[in-house]
């Protein structure tokens, strides 16, 4: 069995959750070690992946604003008022 | 999580449980300081799904009003936050459900090119920049968010789900009323568009 690098492309996210049968992940090693092309890819695309996750959650607490609009505040109790 | 015991940063109730049990006497300052005290991360976590507009601003007065129904049942199983947290990406969700799509970008431009052969029409170097680096700069941090923000909407919403809510794939499917096969192509070529648009940076190093 042999894989193209565009098929090889098609089965990154499931490699990188390991969850691919044992021949297709055997293949995808071998690809990976012979391409230097495909193992940056992933590479990179694994590192995208880190950043996302990593910005948005781990360091969240950046976005915080130091104050939220006080119209929206004022909006939200108003809100509850009514809705009581 | 347990709640119990947590302290609160400078308020009237000294822990998470007294400020609960404050919200369910339906006391207005317990009120008003959850709406100060966790606006902000919720407003993040919403202008994530919704862009930078008004809807984000809705959705957060959606998520505050549901959780001020539903705090007379809070038990306390997890921490305020968490429970706020959910409340908003529901709320973020209803109103992607109901709102007026715009026409999306095309992802394919995002996507990588191949020749007949199946091998990739350019060569792909390794990132100049390591993610110890990347992560560690706050301006990379801000370009990263940023650039997620410029995924197709779409896209969007199932590499939130999926890679930052956690979501497992069958509840992305369920939420988003989608196949489990559609989310997991549409998580993958999300994550590559993400690649695509962090390459200029993460080649040029800085």
């Amino acid at each position: 069995m042999k894989l193209t690098c565009k098929e090889l492309y098609e089965f990154m996210g499931d490699y990188l959750e390991g969850n691919l049968p044992d021949d297709v992940m055997c293949v995808m090693k071998t690809h990976l070690s012979r391409c230097p092309c495909c193992e940056h890819y992933l590479e990179n695309y694994r590192t995208a992946l880190r950043l996302g996750v990593s910005c948005c959650k781990e360091y969240a607490e950046d976005e915080v604003p130091a104050s939220v609009p006080e119209p929206l505040i004022q909006a939200i109790l108003e809100a509850r008022k009514k809705s009581d | 999580m347990d709640s119990t015991g947590s302290e609160l940063p400078t308020s009237a109730w000294k822990t998470e449980e007294e400020l609960i049990e404050a919200l369910q006497r339906q006391e207005d300052d317990a009120y008003e300081y959850l709406v100060r005290a966790y606006s902000g991360r919720m407003l993040v976590v919403a202008k994530r799904f919704l862009g930078q507009d008004q809807d984000a601003q809705d959705a957060v007065q959606d998520a505050f009003l549901s959780a001020f129904k539903a705090i007379v049942n809070f038990e306390g199983n997890s921490k305020l936050s968490t429970w706020l947290h959910r409340i908003v990406v529901n709320a973020c969700l209803m109103k992607l459900r109901t709102k007026k799509r715009k026409p999306e970008k095309p992802v394919e431009d995002l996507l990588p090119h191949f020749s007949t052969d199946g091998h990739r029409d350019r060569a792909e170097p390794s990132w100049a920049v390591t993610y110890d680096t990347a992560v560690q700069s706050r301006e990379t941090r801000e370009l990263v968010r940023q650039q997620i923000e410029e995924l197709p909407e779409s896209y969007r919403t199932v590499l939130l789900l999926r890679d930052i809510e956690q979501l497992s794939t069958e509840e992305t499917a369920a939420r988003l009323d989608m196949s489990i096969s559609a989310v997991k192509t549409r998580l993958h070529r999300a994550r590559q568009a993400l690649k695509t648009l962090l390459d200029p940076h993460m080649n040029s190093g800085y």
